[in-house]
């Protein structure tokens, strides 16, 4: 009982001063309200946040995160296949990976928008221009993890595999590739979140070709049309919501296949 | 006809050296179990046995087809008990089926027939040590290498498979080189005792006359075995 009243009241506080703390940021920005028309023009309160929402606003969001799906969809499968590829490659042996590694940790450090101009060139201001962002932000998680996976196995059981006669392909087969699983599913957890932020930055830089939520994003901020803004936010905070479930069930099942002695329970105490 | 011999074997790790012209001999059906303070080498010489470390000089010779059972299980998580006893046979070529009821025997002669689905987490510390057990034993081994298999478990288990192995052991007349901190265990499942001096140097040996074919469990409390393990013990204290 104690347990249940507490899992009630914790959220129920959190929810409170959230909304409590929206209302008085909503009537505290100076100027957020039109003398004229009394609409919001930074943040409308919470009872009104979806004003100036309609049919033709709908309709745009709801196409626009389509694009947004398909796009994060689209740069995360690419990325997992050259991730995986490159990691299989990389476990070969030491040299190979260390002779990689600079070159990925540079990859990951490297801001998006000093990549631009090269984008621009390769591959043009279009859909592929986001979906390659996309590539390159979901990259680094997949291929670290899958390449810790494929090298992290424990030494008897590669002592095992010796013994036994085993070549390298079906220590890679039988042992590595398995022992991978629970570290790949990681990585495609948290890639999953960032490639549905990656198409939404990409839109700020690609304005051309089909309309994501990130550029819809920017044009109702530009059009001072906050709650269209606050809606086609929540779709992409949704959309990535739905991508880090999809991934975690995809984790649970795998795991239960792969790595039955991994947890995934999330109230281990 | 020996299954193992070391003759004049040296090896270390880095500066440190373990052994140094190290001679051992392990005869065809004997048990020689190998006791000595931690860090004196013990785990090296089952490794160097198994050939999975090479020696700086000297030779170590066995047969082709050997068992060994690691300190833990090191069952593989994915697979099923069945799965992980088959996948000595697996690799050495045999076809899944084959394999398969290969292990379905191995498990059945280790008191896990009715265990074979399952998958090591679903097992106990017991269980998981014996589907190990079966799957050293499963290819029929010329010599068993058993390096501190029982020293987790818990005593009424450790001595339920000890039994066993001790039964398993007379059946089969598997040479079996065992690595234990266990005395009392060295002495109720051994024909030969070594001791290996901290320097890794063997220093003394002892011979126990154990009958195999009635070795029952209740062995292990007599006076003979409680004997030999004081008689070890302070060979050991002499040693260190």
């Amino acid at each position: 009982m104690k347990y249940n009243v507490k899992r009630i009241v914790g959220p129920g506080v959190v929810f409170s001063s959230f909304i409590g703390a929206w209302y008085a940021l909503a009537y505290g920005i100076d100027n957020n309200f039109s003398p004229i028309s009394g609409k919001a023009l930074v943040l409308p309160p919470p009872h009104r946040m979806f004003e100036g929402v309609n049919e033709a606003v709908r309709s745009d969001v709801i196409a626009a995160s389509w694009i947004t799906f398909t796009t994060a969809s689209l740069g995360l499968i690419i990325a997992a296949i050259v991730a995986w590829s490159l990691a299989l490659v990389m476990a070969q042996a030491k040299w190979l990976e260390s002779s990689f590694w600079p070159f990925l940790v540079a990859l990951q450090a490297v801001p998006i928008v000093a990549l631009v101009p090269l984008i621009i060139q390769i591959v043009g201001v279009n859909n592929k221009a986001r979906v390659l962002v996309v590539v390159l932000i979901a990259f680094f998680p997949l291929v670290s993890t899958a390449v810790d996976g494929l090298k992290r196995v424990p030494t008897a059981q590669e002592d095992l595999f010796r013994l036994y006669g085993a070549d390298k392909v079906e220590t890679f087969l039988k042992l590595r590739i398995p022992n991978a699983v629970s570290f790949v599913m990681s990585g495609v957890r948290v890639s999953a979140g960032l490639s549905v932020v990656g198409a939404v930055v990409a839109d700020f830089f690609f304005a051309r070709g089909d309309l994501g939520l990130g550029r819809l994003i920017t044009e109702y901020f530009q059009s001072t049309q906050p709650g269209p803004m606050i809606l086609a936010s929540l779709l992409a905070a949704l959309l990535g919501g739905l991508f880090f479930s999809l991934s975690y069930l995809a984790q649970a099942k795998l795991n239960a296949r792969w790595s039955p002695q991994i947890s995934l329970r999330r109230n281990d105490r | 006809m020996a299954a193992l011999t070391f003759d004049q074997v040296t090896f270390g790790y880095g500066q440190r050296n373990i052994f140094h012209n190290l001679d051992l001999h392990l005869d065809d059906h004997e048990v020689l179990a190998i006791v000595g303070v931690s860090g004196c080498g013990k785990s090296t010489l089952l490794k160097l046995a198994s050939q999975l470390l090479k020696p700086h000089s000297g030779s170590v010779a066995t047969g082709a087809k050997l068992g060994y059972v690691f300190q833990s299980p090191e069952l593989l998580p994915w697979r099923s008990a069945l799965d992980n006893v088959a996948l000595p046979l697996e690799l050495s070529g045999q076809s899944r089926n084959q394999a398969r009821q290969s292990a379905t025997m191995a498990l059945q002669a280790i008191g896990l027939g009715d265990c074979t689905a399952l998958k090591p987490h679903e097992l106990s510390g017991g269980m998981q040590m014996r589907t190990s057990l079966a799957r050293a034993l499963v290819v029929e081994p010329d010599l068993l290498l058993l390096d501190e298999p029982f020293a987790a478990l818990d005593e009424l288990t450790r001595r339920k498979i000890l039994s066993d192995l001790s039964n398993l052991l007379a059946r089969s007349g598997t040479p079996t080189l065992i690595v234990s901190h266990s005395l009392t265990d060295a002495a109720y499942l051994a024909d030969r005792i070594l001791v290996l001096s901290a320097s890794g140097s063997t220093v003394d040996e002892l011979r126990v006359l154990t009958n195999r074919e009635n070795n029952p469990i209740e062995r292990i409390d007599s006076i003979e075995v409680s004997t030999s393990a004081a008689k070890l013990f302070k060979m050991m204290t002499k040693s260190s």
